[in-house]
C-alpha cells in the first residue's frame, strides 16, 4: 500500500458527526480489465468478488495480498461459456451463480 | 410453490449463509417473491412479498439493492426505493422500514398501481408516492458490521447521494440521513468488515481504483 495514495478525508454529512467515513486504502486494478462491476461480495477476510455482467468476468481480490485475479473456468471446463451473474464467497469456496453453477476451491 | 421448509431446517440454512457470508437466497424483483436456495443452488423455498413492497418492483440489475441474513431474519432492499424489508423466518411474516419522515405518514387503503419512467409497473402506496419518486435508486444495502446497515440511495431531485444508517438490534433508522459531497466520486457497492467498498476508473489516471473506506458510527 503506497502511503501516498492514501488520502484521509472525512466527510461528514449533515450537520453531525455520527458518521465518518476514511478514506484507507486505494489499489490499482493493475492489468485486470473492468467494465461494469455490477456484483460485488464480501468475505470475512476482507477478500473481494467483483461480477462484471458486461464483460461476462468475476475478479478476485484478495486482501492479505493485495492483488487482483480474474477467474477463468477454462482449465477445468474446456470450452465453457461463462455468463457469471454473482459470484459470492461459500466457505472457503466461491460459488458463481451461472445457468449452472460453478464451485473454486483452494485447491 | 415448492414445499415450505420448517422453520428449524431454515434457519440453519440461513445461519449457515450467514456464517460464510453467502446469502443463499434471492429475491425476484418482477414477481415479486423471495427465493430460498441451498448451498448447492437448489431451491428450497419461495414465499411470495407482493402484500409488502413499495414502488416500482423493477430493477434493471439481477436481484435486488442487497440482501442479508441475521439471525432469523433476512433482510432486503430494491433498488427502485429506498426502503428496507425484513423477512422473520419464524413467524413467516414480512416487515418494512422506512425513514422516519416517512413513517409518520399513515398508509391508505386506496393502493394504486403505478407505472415509473421506464414503463415498469409497481405497488405504490398513494402516501409515499411523493417521497418514493424523490429517489432514483437504492445504490446499495448491506451489512456494515454486526449492528449496522448501510442504506446507500440517490436523490437526483437533491443532486447528491445519501446514506441512511439502520440499527440491527432495534430495527429502525437513526434519525439522521447523510449526504454526500456532490462532487465526491463515493458510490459503494458493498458494505462489510466495518468497511465500504467501491471500484472507480480514474479518468485522469486511466485506470480502474479500489478504494477501502472504514467507516465509524458514534453515538
Amino acid at each position: 500500500m503506497n502511503i501516498f495514495f492514501i488520502l484521509f478525508h472525512i466527510f461528514t454529512i449533515g450537520n453531525n458527526d455520527i458518521l465518518k467515513i476514511n478514506l484507507i486504502n486505494e489499489i490499482p486494478l493493475g492489468e485486470i480489465n473492468i467494465n461494469q462491476v455490477e456484483y460485488v461480495d464480501v468475505s470475512q477476510d476482507g477478500d473481494l468478488l467483483l461480477t462484471d455482467l458486461s464483460r461476462q468476468s468475476v475478479v478476485l481480490f484478495e486482501a492479505e495480498t493485495e492483488s487482483f485475479r480474474e477467474l477463468d473456468p477454462e482449465e477445468c471446463h474446456p470450452g465453457y461459456v461463462f455468463h457469471p451473474i454473482r459470484a459470492q464467497f461459500i466457505s472457503s469456496e466461491i460459488s458463481v451463480s451461472t445457468k449452472w453453477r460453478l464451485q473454486w476451491t483452494d485447491e | 410453490m415448492s414445499k415450505r421448509m420448517s422453520a428449524p431446517d431454515l434457519f440453519s440454512e440461513i445461519n449457515k449463509g450467514e456464517k460464510v457470508g453467502l446469502k443463499p437466497l434471492r429475491f425476484n424483483l418482477q414477481e415479486p417473491t423471495l427465493y430460498f436456495y441451498n448451498n448447492l443452488g437448489v431451491e428450497k423455498d419461495r414465499i411470495e412479498a407482493r402484500e409488502i413492497i413499495l414502488a416500482p418492483i423493477f430493477s434493471f440489475r439481477y436481484g435486488s439493492g442487497g440482501m442479508f441474513a441475521k439471525q432469523d431474519k433476512i433482510y432486503f432492499a430494491l433498488s427502485s426505493a429506498p426502503v428496507i424489508y425484513s423477512y422473520d423466518t419464524l413467524d413467516e411474516s414480512f416487515e418494512r422500514f422506512l425513514p422516519e419522515e416517512t413513517m409518520k405518514l399513515s398508509i391508505v387503503e386506496n393502493d394504486d398501481i403505478e407505472r415509473n419512467s421506464r414503463g415498469n409497473s409497481g405497488l405504490i402506496l398513494n402516501e409515499v408516492r411523493d417521497y418514493l419518486s424523490n429517489y432514483t435508486s437504492t445504490i446499495h444495502f448491506g451489512r456494515l458490521n454486526h449492528k449496522y446497515a448501510l442504506l446507500h440511495i440517490e436523490q437526483p431531485g437533491r443532486s447528491g447521494r445519501e446514506l441512511l444508517v439502520f440499527d440491527l438490534d432495534k430495527n429502525q433508522f437513526l434519525n439522521q440521513s447523510y449526504t454526500l459531497d456532490v462532487d465526491s466520486n463515493e458510490f459503494y457497492y458493498a458494505f462489510g468488515n466495518s468497511k465500504a467498498y467501491n471500484i472507480t476508473f480514474r479518468d485522469q489516471e486511466d485506470r480502474w481504483v479500489l478504494e477501502i473506506y472504514e467507516v465509524e458510527i458514534q453515538l
